[in-house]
Parts: structure tokens; C-alpha cells; sequence
């Protein structure tokens, strides 16, 4: 029987409670991340405030005694407690005359995880210490406010109670001690603070211990949090673990001189560049600094007795960039001329910063390529080709006076579109291919089918956290709200700003940074600035992957994004959208209804003008892309665009829509494409064609386009696939239409794949969805026949989740689009075991 | 009218623009109650189908609701018993839009954002307790909170802020509007406050 007690360690209970400055800075296990880092820091000389740890051990000692702190901890905790005072001079509830020491409390777990109790601030104030606290400081509103701060989060996080409701019920009583503080007053507004507290906690304890032990407790009950415990069993985390607790001393920055807090970047958070970037406030706690209620002063304009605390600053940043290879973000505090670092983690930074920071880094020889891929985003990169304004067309556009108004940016993005004032109309003109900007009074749940198709949303009313503003950040479109200037009459279908009327169909203008919503269209495109670095890391991944993304570019000014970016060559580019975009398309369904209205027409009604329409259509391409491979999908007949475009479609003549289709059109388009090829100087041209269902009918095409120009194929169904021996050893491009061969294999409508449905995500590399089972073996079976040499997959925006399933079986070939193309490029990278991927 | 009918009408003035199984989510009513009740109401013109088996309410069929709910919570107006439950609503309303702001700002890298929007959600149905004897049916917004807290707490965060399911922020959203229909106020004061 009494092997029970012996199986059963005794813990040291009193070893469970440590001085930071005495830990094992690399044991996050024992002490979590938040102490352990202290630890770091106070290892490599730097000035952190003096703070105690409680181990992991004691989260599960807490447990085996009925949520409760046995006595032997609760010692420790005193111990280490007189620790702190002894080091800061302060006293923990002030007895004795001595200023007040004031503590923050943290839960540290090995890995950061919901659930877990957020930081206390500001513990150790009461009725009393609040009077020391506030003589201090010569500033009794202060004193105060620091104290309400304490409660509002003591109830918020500790006694989950509703912090708002206290402060409303407390207002008189912290008034009163506001104007004149003395014990009255703050007896007052303690009691008050209870009596409102009582109403939704049971215990609420104004003795600076007793809510010490109370924040600890909460800190162990978190870890057993459902959110915590759920957190834990879907990432594969036991729940032994426990968490630590790390109790700090509190520092000001108002006592004393110079005193005052800030936040210090040892980068650029927005270009990245390399230079201590921040500001500090003098005379004031952190909080004002991150809310931006008081004006800072930024680092390099420091007067006095800051300058030489900046250059200090400058140093630790130093040191601390070489511990842990990164660019960070500081918290710091001087109190009576001390500079103490509060807080050190790695900076958050704009998407252009992020790849500049990492591509810098390499170059510094402080970390990898592969470190490099990882600390950047996916989504980060979506964003830095994403479209913008022309800044000319935008500069001009302001001249004119045709800013309509500047309401509130409510998320970000530049869009452009004629304006329709209802959402069933939005979604009506979005459907025949136009790009709409929704104009509401303000938005509900009733305009989301107008929303999700919008370019672009504005309100008259609403702030940054009304309906219309939190759902366009969550559909990731530009939005503008609270444009108190605008009369909005859906039904008269006009708006009317600063006196000028706005009608519906009226083209309009967002920028969802600036708040400008701007009459007329001011056009859009990638931004060819900063693409410098993005190129260089993107080079990186595609070494890492072994992946060639080909980026789907109809523009110039797409072919040099492409180019900047280092791409191997423009993937497939549609010739009925180069056609459509250089005016073009008339021709060519002209030439389609004359062929099949009359097969024997003369080449001057068929051959001749189609041919010009191509050559025309492509030559711009061809100019900006010579020394890139450009593959062009010639048009086809069976698509749905064709069905809908083709008037009295199904009276086409049979021979048009036979395998391999028109011929006669198929040499226009060669003799166009040819003569394009020759004027530009590009020689190398692939004349791809959709829809085939055996690798014969490649075989034919080739032998039509004759040797100049190169064969390939768009593979959009599961019959060509099966063919996949036949499609072995080809010269030009194969490229599997992934969205189209899963709707083909499903039987689904194409009308499918133009609408939508799902909120668009970023394409991530973990936990992607892959395609059905039997398309997979049908592009394993292909990769397996054919090599990957030539066959490459297309991705389009809805297949683009798919993407690291397809790396998986083996392609190394990918097309999609200009925007995407940069971000599956690296999440190629990270994804390929070079990439640095873990597990 | 009814429970049923007024429950039906209800889910789809409070949804604007719903489809027949938004209904039974919205109203906790069976896939056959709804469909009996919505072919009442569209056949007293009170709604129709929009297409795409949509329902909207007609002018009618709005102005039968408003009526219904002065009839329902008119004593309940009166009483100021419902305006401190709103103001109770409302400080809990503006910590839950900032809330969602900032996790919508930098959730993906502050854990401690999502904590605390969740954590002004179960305030929210804790409040919500207190109204439960004089309106019975907000049980159905607990329970809708409740299963989309369990998907976000299991680590689908679209339950969060997506408008393309029943998210937190949505039934939040509709809750309000049910909450100033109840007290017979128009969306716009609230909307025009920041």
C-alpha cells in the first residue's frame, strides 16, 4: 500500500518559485515563453524589470489539490514576492510608508494558445498604496487611472465581469477621487467598485495579495479553459503541460525625469529599412503610446536626456537583433532616467517590409533562404501585386476636383465601378461582366448578394465597425463608410455629394486606404515599383520547390510584373480575351457565323480579317515579352462563353463544332499569331487548343500549324487523361485545367466555375483540400505516363487550394494567374522540404 | 398570429433576403413547419420567392410583423425593465464591434483578440438570461451562438465574421435588429452611431 507514495514524487514545492535571472533561459518547457525570455534578455546584459516565475509543475500541483495553492507554494510565492521588493525598493500593498510596487501577471505556456488568460496590469493598488502611488508621481489622476485600469481588467479577464459596466457604475465615485484625492474619495470608489463587481462575481478581493493569488489561480484555471483544453486535443498537445506564471515588477514612465515609454522597430515596419524607427512618449504609461491619445515624439528627434536613452535603445536593438535573427518590435519604459525594456517580440510589419526585411536578412548572412520563405506570408505577397491606382491617373483625378468625398477607410484596396445604389442590381450588372462599386445608406445582412460581388462598397453612415465595414473586411474588398456628405436614393437610382448628382451607372472610384471616392474610373494595375525583393525571394522558393509558375499575363504592363518577378514565361493566355480587350471579338464571331453560313467564303470575308485581329490582339504581348516562352489558348466553341456570346449557337454548322474544330479558323489564327511572332521578333509561341479528348487530335493540330509554331493543349476532361501515354513526348506545353477537369469528371455546370460561391482565402499550404479521389489517380496516372516535362496543371482562383496536393503527386509546372502566381510561388516554397517545411 | 407565423415572418424580416432553410435555422422550426407556414404567408401575399427559392417579405407581409410585434412586446416597451436590458445590450454591443475590428486587424498574430471576442459573446448570452421569461424565443440565439463558438473553438474562424454562413457576427447582427424591433426603433439611430 504505501508503494502509492513512493510511485508519486514529491515535488519541491518551494523550488517551483524562481528569480527570472536564475532560470534556464532555453527551458520554455518549465518556464514558458514569457519568462524565458526575460531570461534571455537579462542574460545578454539587457535592462529588464525584475520579475518571479512559477513553473509549469505547479499547473498540475494546483490541480491534485482541488484547485487550490497549497501552503508550501503559497510560501514561495511570498518569498519570491520579497524578492522583487528587495530588488525595486517597493512594497507589494505599501504597507510601511515605502512607494508601492505594482505587478503585471502572465500565463506562459510552452506554445501561445487560445483560452489562456490574457496579462493583469497594474496589481498591487488599493485604497492606500493608490494615495503613495499618487503623491509619487505629484499626479493623483494618474495614480487613479491606473488603479481603474487594474480593476477594469482584474474583472474583466480574472472575475469575468463586464469592465464597461463597472466603469459606468463607478463613474461618480472615480470623478470625486479625480478632482481631489484622499482617503475618502478612494474609500469611496473602492467600495463602489465592489459593490458593483458583487453583482457578477462572488469573491471579489481588494487586498493586493489576495488578488495576486487570485490572477495566479486564473492563470492555472485557463490552462483548463474549454477553449484551451480544445485548442490543445486539435493540435496534438498534452495536457500535462501546464502553464507558467511569470509575475513582474511594474515600472513608470511618469516618476521622475527623464521618464516617459514608447515602442521601438528595429526596422522600418512599413519599407523595412534598416534604422531604429519608433517614439516614445514623455512622461507616460505604454497604453497611450499603442491608443494614440497623447502626441509622441518620434526616436530620432529625441531632446535632453533622451537622446542618450534613444542611443542606448540602439545598442539593445543591436543585440538583441543577433539573438534572435529577426526585426523587433520593443516595449520600453525610462523611469527616473532607467531605460527598461518591457517587452521584446518579433516586429509586425508591412507586406513590402516583410519581404525586405527577410531578403535583407539572408544578405546579412543571419539567416537562411529557407528562414527567409517563412517569414514571409502567403497573403502578404497576394497583397503586394495586388492591383492599385495609377498614382498619375490618381494625382490627376484629385486636380480635377473629382474626389467625391473622403468618408472613413474601413478596409483597404483600391476598386473601381459603376456605382449601383441596390444589391439586387449590383449582383445583376455583375452577372453580365461588369465591374459595380455598391453605394448604400448603410448595409445589413439584405445587400450581402450585392456585397459579394461589388469591387467595392460605400456608406453614407456607419463607422469603422459597422455592418458594411466588418463584412467587406471579411469578403477582403476595399470599403469606405461614414461619408456623411452623401445623400443616397436608391430608388431615384442617384446620389448627390456637395451638391453634385451621381447617377446609377455612373463609373466611381475607391480607395478603402484613403477614404476618397472618386468620380470616374482611375485605373488600376500591379504596381511595378518595390517588385525588386519580391522577385529575389520568390527566385528562392522556386529554387526550393523546383516549381516554374507561369504567370496567366494579358497586359504589358502584367508582362512586366511577370518579368520583375522573374518568371519563366506567360502561361496560358486566352485569345478570346486578348481579342475581346483589343476590340477584336466582332471579327471573330463574324468570321465564325460566315463559316458556317457559308463554308466555301472567300479568305478575304474569313481568313484575311480574322487573321488581322489576331496579329493586332497579340503584337503588344508579343513586343513586352520577347525572350519568354508565351503560350495562347486558341478560342473555343464548346465553351459556355461561346455558347452565350454565339447567336443561334446550336444552328452552327456541324463541321465547326468536329473534332479539332474549324480548320479554317484555326489557320487564321496561325497565319495572325505567325505574322505577330515575326513583326515582334518572339520566337518562342505556343498555339495551345482546348477541349481535345484523344492526343490524335493533337496530332492533327500539329501537323496544321506546320513547323514554325509549336502544339499544346488545354486537357480540361477526364478522356484525354486516360490517353496519357499518347500525350508523351511532346514539344509544346500541356496544361491540365485542374477546376475544369473536377467539374467535367463531376458532371457539374461550367456555370460553376464563374460564380463564385465560396469567401475568397488565401491559398495556404497545410490542411488543403485535394481533389476527388478518381481525378487524383487520373493525374497520377498522367504523371506517371507522360513525365512533368511538358504537362503542367493550371490553377485558376477556385482550384487554387488544391495546389500543394498537386506538387505532392509530382507536377512541377504550374499556370494561374498574374496575382496569384507570385503567391503560389511561395507557397510552393514553403511547402517543398527545402522550403523549411516542418514535420 | 401564431408562434409558428410569427416565428416564420420574423426569421425573414430579420434576414431581409432568406432562403427556406435559413428560416428553420433562424427560427428552430421544422423543414415541414416552414414550408406549410411560408405557402400561408405567400398565399396571403404576406411573401414571395424572389427566385432561386429566396423569400422576401412583401409590403404587407412587413407591415403584419411590426404590427405583430407591437402587439407581442408592447407592454414590454413600456416597461423600464426593457430599456435597461437594451442599455445592458448595447455596452456589451460596442465592446463586440471593436472587439471584432481588432481581430479582424491582427487576430492571426494576437491570440488574446479571439479570447476576448468570445468572451463578450458568452457575456452577451448570459445577458440574454435575463430576458428569456418575456421572450422565450431568444433561447434560439443561445443556441446559435453556442454551435458557432464550438466551430470557431475548434478552429474555423470563418464562424467568426463570414456572411456566408451563420456566423457570430451575423447572428449578433440579427439579434440587434430583433432586439430594436422588440423595442420599436428604427436600425438607422443605431447604425449612425459609431
Amino acid at each position: 500500500l504505501s508503494t502509492v507514495g513512493l510511485s508519486t514524487a514529491v515535488p519541491d514545492l518551494a523550488g517551483l518559485v524562481r528569480d527570472v535571472r536564475s532560470i534556464d533561459a532555453r527551458d520554455t518547457a518549465r518556464y514558458g515563453g514569457k519568462a524565458a525570455g526575460l531570461a534571455r534578455m537579462h542574460g545578454l546584459g539587457l535592462p529588464v524589470p525584475a520579475a518571479f516565475v512559477i513553473d509549469t509543475a505547479a499547473c498540475a500541483v494546483y490541480q491534485q489539490h482541488g484547485r487550490s495553492l497549497p501552503n508550501a507554494l503559497l510560501d514561495a510565492i511570498t518569498t519570491a514576492l520579497q524578492g522583487l521588493e528587495d530588488q525595486t525598493g517597493k512594497r507589494l500593498g505599501a504597507s510601511g510608508g515605502a512607494p508601492p510596487l505594482l505587478v503585471s501577471v502572465r500565463s506562459g505556456a510552452q506554445v501561445s494558445m487560445p483560452g489562456m488568460m490574457d496579462t493583469v496590469l497594474n496589481l498591487g493598488l488599493d485604497r492606500t498604496s493608490v494615495l503613495h502611488l499618487a503623491g509619487q508621481a505629484g499626479d493623483p489622476a494618474f495614480a487613479v487611472d491606473t488603479w481603474m485600469r487594474f480593476w477594469a481588467m482584474f474583472a474583466d479577464i480574472v472575475l469575468d465581469a463586464d469592465p464597461e459596466l463597472l466603469a459606468l457604475r463607478t463613474a461618480g465615485e472615480r470623478a470625486a477621487a479625480e478632482a481631489h484625492l484622499d482617503e475618502d474619495t478612494s474609500s469611496a470608489l473602492e467600495d463602489a467598485v465592489v459593490a458593483a463587481l458583487r453583482e457578477e462575481a462572488d469573491d471579489v478581493p481588494v487586498d493586493p495579495r489576495q488578488q495576486l493569488e487570485a490572477a495566479i489561480r486564473a492563470v492555472f484555471d485557463s490552462w483548463d479553459s474549454r477553449r484551451a483544453r480544445l485548442y490543445r486535443e486539435h493540435h496534438g498537445i498534452s495536457h500535462d503541460l501546464g502553464t507558467a506564471v511569470t509575475v513582474q515588477a511594474m515600472v513608470f514612465g511618469n516618476l521622475g525625469s527623464p521618464s516617459g515609454s514608447g515602442v521601438a522597430f528595429t526596422r522600418d515596419p512599413s519599407t523595412g529599412e534598416r534604422r531604429l524607427f519608433g517614439e516614445y512618449l514623455a512622461g507616460g504609461q505604454g497604453e497611450e503610446v499603442v491608443s494614440g491619445t497623447r502626441t509622441p515624439v518620434p526616436l530620432d528627434s529625441a531632446v535632453g536626456g533622451w537622446a542618450g536613452l534613444v542611443e542606448q535603445l540602439r545598442g539593445y536593438g543591436d543585440r538583441l537583433e543577433a539573438e534572435y535573427r529577426d526585426a523587433l518590435d520593443i516595449e520600453f519604459t525610462a523611469e527616473g532616467g532607467v531605460l527598461y525594456l518591457l517587452q521584446v517580440r518579433p516586429a509586425k510589419r508591412a507586406a513590402a517590409a516583410a519581404v525586405h526585411i527577410a531578403t535583407a536578412l539572408v544578405g546579412e548572412g543571419v539567416i537562411s533562404r529557407g528562414d527567409a520563405l517563412q517569414r514571409v506570408d502567403p497573403e502578404q505577397v497576394k497583397h503586394l501585386v495586388s492591383p492599385e491606382f495609377d498614382l498619375d491617373a490618381l494625382a490627376t483625378a484629385r486636380q480635377q476636383g473629382r474626389v467625391l468625398t473622403t468618408g472613413v477607410p474601413a478596409s483597404p484596396g483600391h476598386g473601381n465601378g459603376v456605382a449601383v445604389l441596390d444589391a439586387d442590381r449590383a449582383a445583376e450588372r455583375a452577372a453580365s461582366g461588369e465591374a459595380v462599386v455598391l453605394v448604400r445608406p448603410t448595409t445589413s445582412p439584405q445587400d450581402l448578394r450585392g456585397m459579394l460581388v461589388a469591387a467595392a462598397v460605400v456608406t453614407a453612415r456607419g463607422g469603422a465597425t459597422s455592418h458594411a465595414a466588418v463584412v467587406s473586411r471579411a469578403l477582403d474588398k476595399p470599403c469606405v463608410v461614414g461619408c456623411a456628405e452623401l445623400e443616397v436614393h436608391p430608388d431615384e437610382r442617384r446620389f448627390v455629394v456637395g451638391g453634385r448628382v451621381v447617377a446609377e451607372g455612373d463609373m466611381v472610384s475607391v480607395d478603402g486606404r484613403t477614404g476618397e471616392v472618386i468620380l470616374g474610373e482611375v485605373p488600376r494595375s500591379v504596381p511595378v515599383r518595390d517588385l525588386d525583393d519580391l522577385g529575389t525571394l520568390l527566385t528562392w522558393a522556386d529554387a526550393a520547390s523546383g516549381v516554374s509558375i507561369w504567370p496567366e499575363a494579358l497586359s504589358p504592363t502584367d508582362v512586366e510584373v511577370a518579368r520583375r518577378t522573374g518568371a519563366p514565361g506567360i502561361g496560358v493566355v486566352s485569345l478570346t480575351d486578348l481579342l475581346q480587350a483589343s476590340g477584336g471579338l466582332r471579327v471573330l464571331l463574324d468570321a465564325i457565323a460566315r463559316c458556317s453560313a457559308d463554308p466555301d467564303a472567300p479568305a478575304s470575308q474569313i481568313e484575311d480579317p480574322l487573321a488581322q485581329a489576331v496579329h493586332s490582339a497579340l503584337l503588344p504581348l508579343l513586343h513586352g515579352s520577347q525572350g519568354l516562352e508565351v503560350d495562347v489558348r486558341l478560342p473555343n466553341l464548346m465553351s459556355a462563353r461561346a455558347r452565350s456570346w454565339i447567336r443561334e449557337w446550336t444552328s452552327l454548322a456541324p463541321h465547326l463544332l468536329a473534332p479539332l474544330g474549324p480548320e479554317r479558323l484555326l489557320r487564321a489564327y496561325a497565319r495572325g499569331t505567325g505574322a505577330a511572332a515575326a513583326e515582334a521578333g518572339h520566337g518562342q509561341l505556343t498555339l495551345l487548343l482546348g477541349g481535345i479528348t484523344t492526343s490524335l487530335e493533337l496530332d492533327a493540330f500539329a501537323h496544321l500549324l506546320g513547323p514554325d509554331l509549336t502544339a499544346g493543349a488545354v486537357l480540361q476532361n477526364p478522356a484525354v487523361l486516360w490517353d496519357a501515354a499518347g500525350l508523351a513526348d511532346r514539344d509544346g506545353a500541356l496544361w491540365i485545367d485542374l477546376a475544369e477537369l473536377e467539374r467535367t469528371s463531376l458532371g457539374q455546370p461550367e456555370e460553376l466555375l464563374y460564380a463564385d460561391r465560396r469567401a475568397p482565402g488565401p491559398a495556404t499550404g497545410a490542411g488543403d483540400p485535394a481533389p476527388p479521389g478518381f481525378v487524383e489517380d487520373l493525374l497520377r496516372r498522367a504523371v506517371e505516363k507522360a513525365g512533368t516535362s511538358q504537362l503542367g496543371v493550371r490553377l485558376t482562383s477556385n482550384a487554387a487550394a488544391s495546389a500543394t496536393a498537386m506538387y505532392d503527386l509530382g507536377f512541377r509546372r504550374f499556370t494561374s494567374s498574374v496575382q496569384q502566381a507570385a503567391e503560389l510561388r511561395l507557397v510552393f516554397g514553403r511547402h517543398a522540404p527545402a522550403g523549411g517545411r516542418r514535420g | 398570429m401564431t408562434d409558428d407565423e410569427f416565428l416564420v415572418l420574423n426569421s425573414v424580416y430579420l434576414r431581409k433576403i432568406a432562403s427556406r432553410s435559413a428560416v428553420a435555422e433562424c427560427s428552430g422550426l421544422s423543414a415541414e413547419t416552414v414550408a406549410a407556414e411560408v405557402d400561408r404567408a405567400a398565399a396571403a401575399e404576406h411573401l414571395f420567392d424572389v427566385g432561386d427559392g429566396m423569400l422576401m417579405l412583401s409590403e404587407s407581409g412587413t407591415q403584419a410583423i411590426l404590427g405583430e410585434y407591437r402587439n407581442r412586446y408592447g407592454d414590454l416597451r413600456a416597461s423600464g425593465e426593457a430599456e435597461q436590458w437594451y442599455g445592458r445590450f448595447e455596452l456589451l454591443n460596442g465592446q463586440f464591434l471593436t472587439a471584432i475590428s481588432a481581430w479582424q486587424q491582427d487576430g492571426a498574430t494576437e491570440p488574446g483578440r479571439l479570447d476576448k471576442l468570445l468572451r463578450l459573446v458568452e457575456r452577451q448570452v448570459k445577458a440574454l438570461q435575463s430576458v428569456a421569461g418575456q421572450i422565450p424565443r431568444y433561447a434560439l440565439y443561445r443556441t446559435r451562438f453556442e454551435q458557432a463558438l464550438d466551430k470557431v473553438e475548434r478552429g474555423n474562424s470563418e464562424y467568426v465574421v463570414s456572411p456566408n454562413v451563420d456566423s457570430i457576427h451575423n447572428i449578433w447582427f440579427e439579434l440587434h435588429e430583433d432586439i430594436l424591433t422588440v423595442l420599436g426603433r428604427p436600425r438607422d439611430v443605431a447604425e449612425a452611431s459609431p
